[in-house]
C-alpha cells in the first residue's frame, strides 16, 4: 500500500512537472509573440507611412500609403501614385473593404487579395500572431549573425492570411527577423525579412524598436522582391469612427 | 461653352499646383485635399434590333460618342466638421447611325454639382449631415436589392457616375459593433400622376462581428408599402468571402401584362400586386474566392420573386410585339403603342424574370499595372445572358487607359439582354491630377 502511495505521489509530481514545462513553454512563446507583435504595429493607436515597391521582370512599381492602426483595425489610404490616391483599404478585424472615392460602393475583399507584387491586403495590417496562431518553440538558429528562437506557428483559426509560419524571433531584441509562409498543403510560397531601424515611444514607457522594412521574396520566382518601407511612425489616439464604413465613404 | 472654358483654365491651374504638391502627398494629415480626374473616352453602341426599340425610334440610341468629363473632388476634414464638394463638367459629341435618326449629330456640355455634403460631429459617436450624395451599399456585384434609394450602383460600368440625391443623415455609433443610420430623402419626387410624394425615411442598422457584417434596412413612408432590406458578408476564411443582399416588400409597384382581346393591342399592363398583402423577396447570394495567385472568382445567384413567370413573359413579349408593330401607325394606336413600349421598358422590376446566375473572374495587378474583370450574367429561364469586361491599364502615375465592353449572348430575340443594346465598346484615358 505504501509503495502504491509513493507511486501515486511520483506520478502527480511528474504530471505537475510536465504541465509546468508545457504550459511554461507555451507562455514563453506567447510572450515572445506579444513582444514581436508590438514591434509590428499591434498597439492601441498608431499612424505610419508604408511605401510598397516591387521589382517584377525588371519593371519597378511602387505605392505609398498612410496607414492608421488601432488594435485589429487598419485603415490604409493610398497617397501615391496620383491615379490611386482616391483609394482606401479598410480592415475591421477580419472584415475588409476596398473603397474608392469616385466609386461610392465599397467592395468586400478577402485578406488574401493582392495589394502589389507579393504583398497581400492582409500584409499591411498590424500583426496579431499572439492571438491568430498557436506557436511552438522548435529550435534556436542564428539569422544574419543574431541568435534567434525558431517558432512554428499554426493558424488558430481559418481567417488568417497564412496557414503556417516559421518565424525567427531575436533572442536579444524580441522582434521577428525572418519568416517563411506556407500554404495549407505545406508548400513554401514566400519568405520575409524584417528590419527594425525605427523606434517608437508609447506613453511613458521606454522607446522600443519598430519595424522599418519588410522584404518579401517569392518562393518560386526568387528574383521577385516586394519591399515595404515603414516611416513617420506616430503613436496617437485614433477615434473608433476612423474605422467605420458609414463615415469613411465620402 | 463658356463655363467649360473657364473650367479648363481652372483645371490647368489646379493641375499645375497638383504637380508641385506631388512631393508633399505623404503628409500625415491635411484638413483640405482634392483630386481631379479627367476622362476622355469614345463609345460605340450597337442598338439591339428588338421589338422594344423598333427601328431605334423609341429609345433613340446613338452609335458613336466622344465624351470629356472633368471630375474634381474637394474634401475638407476637420475635427468637428467635414465637407465634400464634387462638381462635374461634361461635354459630348454624338452620331446616330441606326433607324429613323440615322445621320443625326448632337453635342452639348453641362456643368453641375453631382454631390456635396456638409457634416458636423457634435460628439465622437454622432455625425449629422446634409447634402446631395450617393449612398450605395452591399457586397453584391449583380444587384443591390436592399437599396431602393439608388437602383444603379456603378458596377456594370465603373466609369459612369450615379448622380446624388438630397439626403439628411444622422449616424450614431454607440460602440464599435453597432451603427445606426437615420436617413431622410428630401429629394422632391412625383408619382405617375405628377403629384408630389412624401419623403422616404430609412433606418439602417449595421452590426459588425470579428469576421462578419450584417445590416438591416427599414423603409418608412406615409401611405407606402412595407419594405425591409438586409445585406451581409462573412469572411469565412482568408480567401473566401460569402455574402447576400435582399429585400422583402409587401406587394409591388411592378407592371404585369394582362391579356384582353377587347383592347387595341390585345392587352394592357396593370399593377397586379399594388394593393396585395403578398410578400415578395428579391435576394442575391454568393461568394468570392481568392486564389494564391491573387485572382478572385465570384459567383452569385439571384432570386427575384416578383419577376415574370413563363405565362407573364409570353404575354409581355406578345404585347411588346403588338406595340412595336403599331408604333409607326397614325392616330391613337400609335400613341397607345408608345405608351405600351414605355411600360415594357420600365416595368418597375429590378430584373424581368425570376432566376439569374452571375460568374465573375477578376485579376488585379497583372504585371502590377493591369486590372481585369470578366463577368457573365445568365438569365436561367431565358437561357440568355450578357458578357462584360472591364480593363484598367496604368501607363504612368497619372494616366491610365480603360476599356468597358458588353455583349448580349442571346440566340432568341425575346430576351431582356438584347432588348436595348446588343453590344457596346467604351475605351478612353483617365488622367489624375
Amino acid at each position: 500500500m505504501k509503495r502504491l502511495a509513493y507511486l501515486a505521489a511520483l506520478v502527480i509530481v511528474l504530471l505537475y512537472c510536465i504541465t509546468e514545462l508545457v504550459y511554461g513553454a507555451d507562455l514563453a512563446v506567447k510572450e515572445l509573440l506579444r513582444a514581436s507583435d508590438r514591434a509590428r504595429g499591434n498597439l492601441s493607436g498608431i499612424v505610419w507611412h508604408i511605401r510598397i515597391s516591387t521589382n517584377e521582370d525588371g519593371a519597378k512599381e511602387s505605392r505609398g500609403m498612410l496607414v492608421k492602426v488601432k488594435g485589429n483595425n487598419t485603415l490604409a489610404r493610398f497617397t501615391s501614385p496620383a491615379n490611386m490616391n482616391d483609394r482606401m483599404v479598410l480592415m475591421v478585424d477580419r472584415n475588409m473593404w476596398f473603397i474608392r472615392s469616385g466609386l461610392k460602393k465599397p467592395v468586400s475583399l478577402s485578406p488574401r487579395q493582392k495589394l502589389l507584387g507579393d504583398a497581400a491586403n492582409g500584409d499591411i495590417a498590424s500583426t496579431n500572431y499572439v492571438e491568430d496562431y498557436d506557436g511552438a518553440l522548435i529550435n534556436e538558429e542564428a539569422v544574419r549573425g543574431e541568435l534567434c528562437y525558431v517558432l512554428d506557428l499554426k493558424a488558430a483559426n481559418k481567417n488568417v492570411t497564412y496557414d503556417r509560419i516559421k518565424y525567427w524571433v531575436s533572442k536579444e531584441r524580441l522582434v521577428g527577423v525572418k519568416a517563411e509562409f506556407y500554404t495549407i498543403s505545406g508548400k513554401l510560397f514566400k519568405t520575409a525579412e524584417f528590419k527594425y531601424d525605427n523606434r517608437v515611444k508609447d506613453g511613458d514607457r521606454e522607446a522600443f524598436p519598430f519595424v522599418s522594412e519588410l522584404i518579401i521574396r517569392d518562393a518560386i520566382q526568387k528574383d521577385r522582391i516586394t519591399t515595404m518601407t515603414y516611416s513617420n511612425i506616430q503613436v496617437e489616439t485614433i477615434p473608433d469612427s476612423t474605422f467605420n464604413l458609414n463615415v469613411l465613404v465620402r | 461653352m463658356r463655363p467649360f472654358l473657364a473650367l479648363l483654365m481652372l483645371l490647368i491651374l489646379i493641375s499645375g499646383s497638383g504637380f508641385a504638391a506631388d512631393q508633399e502627398q505623404e503628409k500625415t494629415s491635411d484638413a483640405f485635399s482634392y483630386t481631379v480626374n479627367t476622362l476622355v473616352f469614345g463609345s460605340v453602341i450597337d442598338p439591339a434590333h428588338s421589338t422594344q426599340n423598333p427601328n431605334n425610334a423609341f429609345l433613340d440610341i446613338y452609335r458613336y460618342s466622344t465624351d470629356l468629363q472633368v471630375r474634381p473632388d474637394v474634401f475638407l476634414e476637420q475635427q468637428y466638421l467635414s465637407a465634400v464638394f464634387k462638381p462635374r463638367f461634361t461635354a459630348f459629341y454624338r452620331w446616330w447611325e441606326d433607324g429613323v435618326t440615322k445621320g443625326r449629330t448632337d453635342s452639348a456640355d453641362r456643368a453641375f454639382v453631382n454631390e456635396w455634403r456638409a457634416q458636423v460631429k457634435p460628439h465622437p459617436s454622432l455625425f449629422l449631415s446634409f447634402g446631395k450624395e450617393k449612398l450605395l451599399w452591399g457586397p453584391s456585384f449583380l444587384s443591390s436589392p436592399s437599396n431602393i434609394l439608388f437602383k444603379d450602383f456603378e458596377k456594370v460600368n465603373p466609369k459612369s457616375e450615379v448622380e446624388g440625391r438630397y439626403l439628411a443623415k444622422m449616424i450614431y455609433m454607440p460602440d464599435n459593433k453597432v451603427t445606426f443610420n437615420l436617413i431622410r430623402s428630401t429629394q422632391k419626387e412625383e408619382n405617375e400622376q405628377q403629384n408630389a410624394i412624401k419623403p422616404i425615411n430609412v433606418l439602417k442598422t449595421d452590426i459588425l462581428g470579428s469576421n462578419f457584417q450584417v445590416s438591416a434596412i427599414g423603409y418608412f413612408r406615409q401611405e407606402d408599402r412595407f419594405r425591409l432590406g438586409s445585406y451581409g458578408q462573412w469572411t469565412a476564411t482568408d480567401a473566401l468571402v460569402l455574402y447576400y443582399d435582399g429585400i422583402i416588400t409587401k406587394g409591388t409597384d411592378a407592371l404585369y401584362p394582362v391579356h384582353d382581346e377587347t383592347k387595341p393591342l390585345g392587352g394592357t399592363f396593370d399593377k397586379r400586386y399594388d394593393e396585395s398583402g403578398r410578400l415578395f423577396t428579391t435576394v442575391t447570394a454568393g461568394g468570392s474566392y481568392t486564389f494564391l495567385s491573387g485572382s478572385t472568382f465570384s459567383m452569385e445567384f439571384l432570386y427575384n420573386e416578383q419577376g415574370y413567370g413563363n405565362a407573364d413573359a409570353r404575354e409581355y413579349y406578345r404585347l411588346r410585339q403588338n406595340a412595336s408593330d403599331h408604333v409607326f401607325d397614325t392616330g391613337l394606336l400609335s400613341g397607345l403603342s408608345q405608351k405600351t413600349l414605355g411600360e415594357t421598358y420600365a416595368t418597375g422590376l429590378p430584373f424581368l424574370r425570376r432566376y439569374y446566375l452571375m460568374g465573375q473572374y477578376q485579376v488585379r495587378e497583372i504585371k502590377n499595372v493591369l486590372d481585369l474583370i470578366v463577368r457573365y450574367t445568365h438569365g436561367i429561364e431565358e437561357g440568355a445572358g450578357q458578357v462584360s469586361t472591364i480593363a484598367e491599364w496604368r501607363v504612368s502615375d497619372r494616366v491610365q487607359f480603360f476599356n468597358v465592353n458588353s455583349l448580349a449572348v442571346a440566340e432568341r430575340r425575346k430576351s431582356e439582354f438584347n432588348a436595348i443594346v446588343s453590344k457596346s465598346f467604351i475605351a478612353g484615358i483617365e488622367m489624375h491630377f
